[in-house]
């Protein structure tokens, strides 16, 4: 089981469009896996093993930059899938 | 409650003059003030958390989606759309120039997530915003939704 936060400033808009799109993305692929949306200063504390956000808030979340997934377009479900595939490659979490 | 218990006739416009990305956000939050959905200082929240965090909103290529905290004045949740007559730039290096801008006023984590999940049903065909921005009317808007839904 994999945890991820989709994460934008405010936790409420473009996080929950993201957390949908991920989570369908996650179903293409098989993978199990818990989504969440936060806010930039409600991810503080949380355990995950990966955030899923936009490039503007590279630097707020430097903190886990190698945790970090970037998408530009929040509704290309299968950009967002091709980036989270090449990403659980390199964590070995699929094959 | 679904896309369209959010988006309700008399919260789009189509063909809305602008001359910036500030005036768009105001134009689009003004139909949720005057539905009674969100107090005056809900957009300037609204813009305020674009100069604080930048031009995040523009969430699609053409595509905005302006929103602020349930706390800064969100009555009931509800989304308004308006069409630009002329584009604008909101900073967004991908997806600018914005020409259908969305603004979201949800009271809640949770009661919108039916409604954007649909929303974003609708937009992950490609052509939508395009087809919004040449609608001639609400009503064209909502059919558009519904045959994407």
């Amino acid at each position: 089981m994999i945890k991820i936060f989709t994460v934008c400033p405010q936790g409420l808009g473009s996080s929950l469009i993201a957390k949908i799109n991920v989570q369908k993305a996650l179903e293409k692929m098989g993978v199990e896996g818990e989504v969440e949306t936060a806010g930039v200063t409600s991810i503080t504390g949380q355990v995950f093993d990966l955030i899923v956000t936009i490039p503007e808030m590279s630097d707020s979340l430097e903190r886990y930059k190698d945790k970090l997934v970037f998408v530009t377009n929040f509704f290309k479900r299968d950009e967002i899938a091709d980036t989270l595939e090449k990403k659980f490659r390199e964590m070995g979490l699929i094959e | 409650m679904l896309l369209t218990d959010l988006l309700r006739p008399n919260l789009i416009a189509v063909n809305v003059h602008v001359s910036d990305w500030q005036e768009a956000v105001r134009e689009a939050g003004r139909l949720l003030v005057e539905d009674g959905a969100v107090e005056p200082r809900f957009v300037d929240a609204m813009i305020e958390v674009v100069k604080e965090f930048g031009p995040y909103i523009v969430l699609a290529p053409g595509f905005a989606m302006p929103h602020a905290k349930a706390e800064a004045g969100c009555i009931k949740s509800s989304l308004s759309l308006i069409t630009l007559a002329e584009p604008v730039e909101f900073g967004n290096p991908e997806n600018d120039p914005v020409y259908v801008v969305a603004a979201l006023a949800a009271v809640d984590h949770g009661s919108h997530i039916e409604a954007l999940s649909q929303l974003a049903d609708v937009l992950a065909n490609d052509s939508v915003v395009d087809e919004w921005a040449k609608a001639k009317d609400a009503d064209e808007i909502l059919k558009i939704v519904e045959y994407y839904s």
